[in-house]
């Protein structure tokens, strides 16, 4: 059976890619996502683990060689595409949402 | 001052000076969430989890505390991977940072825990996902196991029962017909709450954190194992007796491949899971775990190659055996009394399977020579408990002789009614080529096999009147022809 592919990002899917535009380990990701939206979007461990190994699979993100036994990872190529539609995804969304409820203000 | 030694040492000591208790650990791993809220309610009477085994989890004193549990799939997990890759590690590490602290894992779950009253991310904080990786990594293997386990005990019913003869007279037989179909209870119900699971997670998400989930769990546990518990006793005991008395039956060494299967199979899994480091260090234990496998294999093939050589050559064309006081064996001496002049060459009383459904089973083989030709007669009875179980092996029986599923390669039986009647038995077989007889009277049955020194047709063969003696002598009756 096909794996689904990846068609919207989760709020933590998208975090994620996001910070990974420069590499980075588990932990500082944790830590960046927290920060970045104030505590708004909190990512579980185990969550952020099993997106990572699915994000590695799917070429989305790469591991870096391993630095004081920490493992960094980077986005790919691929992962650049997909974060760049999501953007835009959403910047038609906040547009069409602002053209309604703001009178296009 | 205690050197960095004794330091370890009296840590080591004040650790094994701990209060243990050890919980028996039956248990599905369908019912995980449940287990959080046990080891939660645990905590809090004092008893701190330390490890889970195969059959025991074990807990140590600690003062009563309020503690959350948290119990996570680890994406990371599977049959071939060790639970201490480096990537186990570095999630444990992930985890710890952030507050959860790493108690033990088993297969595929993780166990952790914090203080109850810290307010801390839980492990996993997309549901969707986590629903996802139970159903990957948990429902999808218990599935798989229940219906495997469910076919091949299935299987194994079915297949003795097509063919019940063959399980009719050793013990181990007789404990796979009548006993083993109690198995196929617990492989229906694991089957059946497999099933459920998932279609409750399906309606209504994963399962709830309660502590009851967990006692009912345990309680189905039991009963699966209780019943798979007593059915193995049962064979045990089989092998046991027909170890005892049928020694010629082998049981042990026909069941070898299979406990050697077992158990290579469960060393390869403990290695994988407990001594190996790498993600790819499962192929390389499977590889080396069959290799030896097939290394001990062919070594017994081997043995018993020699074993049946040796045994040929053992074999005296001149062995006359004393009649064992044990057994009523029909002696034929009483026939070749009114036979004139022949000379015995050989006879024996082999040892035949008993089992509860066939008390006494036993047989005569006598070989004679006349005028420079053999004679040879066998007679073989079996004394059941019932008329059901002599019916089913002469069935059995009589299948194998007619070559089963190839015909063409059998020999052709034929019922003999006129005999039949005239003897006043439940069945008489006889032959067209081979001169053999089956006689099924009640719960005997006797199966007469022999060549003859008169008559050109073999069923005319068999009318000799030394083959008429014999049947008298069997059944107590005179002939009626």
């Amino acid at each position: 059976m096909p794996k689904k592919q990846l068609k919207n990002l989760t709020e933590p899917m998208y975090y994620i890619l996001l910070i990974l535009n420069s590499p980075n380990h588990g932990y500082g990701i944790m830590q960046t996502v927290e920060e970045m939206t104030e505590g708004h979007v909190k990512i579980g461990a185990g969550t952020l683990y099993t997106l990572l190994s699915r994000f590695e699979k799917e070429g989305i993100i790469e591991a870096l060689p391993e630095e004081d036994r920490k493992k960094n990872y980077v986005i790919t190529k691929r992962g650049k595409e997909l974060l760049e539609e999501e953007f835009q995804r959403l910047n038609r969304l906040v547009k069409d949402g602002r053209d309604i409820l703001r009178g296009g203000a | 001052m205690f050197g960095k030694k004794d330091r370890n040492r009296n840590e080591k000591s004040a650790g094994a000076k701990r209060q243990r208790k050890r919980v028996y650990w039956g248990y599905s791993i369908l019912d995980y969430k449940g287990m959080e809220a046990y080891f939660e309610k645990m905590a809090g009477e004092g008893w701190m989890l330390e490890k889970i085994g195969e059959l025991w989890a074990t807990f140590y004193r600690e003062t009563p505390k309020d503690l959350q549990f948290s119990i996570d799939v680890f994406e990371g997990s599977g049959i071939l991977t060790p639970e201490e890759t480096e990537e186990a590690r570095e999630y444990r590490e992930l985890c710890e940072k952030n507050g959860w602290h790493f108690v033990t894992s088993i297969k595929e779950l993780q166990i952790f825990y914090a203080p109850a009253k810290e307010n801390l991310t839980p492990l996993q904080t997309d549901e969707e996902l986590e629903e996802n990786l139970a159903r990957k990594k948990v429902w999808r293997k218990d599935f798989s196991t229940s219906i495997l386990v469910f076919l091949l005990t299935a299987g194994l019913v079915i297949f003795t029962r097509i063919r019940p003869a063959h399980q009719m007279d050793e013990y181990m037989g007789n404990i796979i017909y009548f006993f083993y179909p109690l198995m196929l209870i617990p492989t229906i119900i694991a089957l059946i709450r497999s099933l459920l699971w998932i279609r409750k997670v399906k309606r209504q998400g994963l399962p709830e954190k309660e502590v009851e989930t967990f006692f009912t769990g345990r309680k189905r546990q039991l009963l699966i194992n209780v019943i798979a518990t007593l059915v193995l006793g049962f064979l045990i005991l089989g092998i046991v007796l027909d170890t005892l008395y049928n020694p010629h039956a082998n049981t042990l060494s026909s069941l070898f491949p299979a406990l050697l299967g077992i158990t290579v199979g469960t060393t390869i899994r403990l290695t994988i899971q407990k001594i190996g480091k790498k993600k790819d260090d499962g192929i390389k234990f499977v590889i080396i775990g069959f290799l030896v496998m097939f290394m001990i294999l062919g070594g017994f093939h081997y043995y018993r190659e020699l074993q049946i050589e040796s045994g040929i050559g053992d074999w005296d064309p001149n062995l006359i055996e004393e009649i064992p006081g044990d057994i009523e064996a029909y002696s034929m001496e009483r026939i070749l009394d009114s036979m004139g002049e022949l000379e015995l060459k050989r006879r024996t009383f082999p040892v035949l399977g008993q089992s509860f459904a066939v008390p006494k089973h036993y047989a005569q083989y006598e070989t004679w020579e006349v005028e420079g030709r053999k004679w040879e007669v066998g007679i073989r009875t079996y004394e059941t408990r019932s008329p059901w179980v002599a019916e089913t092996i002469a069935e059995g029986y009589l299948d194998f002789q007619m070559g089963g599923i190839l015909p063409w390669l059998g020999e052709n039986w034929v019922e003999m009614e006129d005999l039949k009647e005239a003897w006043d038995v439940d069945a008489f077989y006889m032959t067209e080529g081979y001169p053999a007889i089956l006689i099924k009277q009640d719960t005997h049955l006797w199966i007469i096999e022999g060549t003859h020194r008169v008559g050109e047709d073999p069923i005319e063969k068999m009318k000799a009147p030394e083959i008429e003696r014999l049947i008298e002598e069997i059944l107590g009756k005179h002939h009626y022809l």
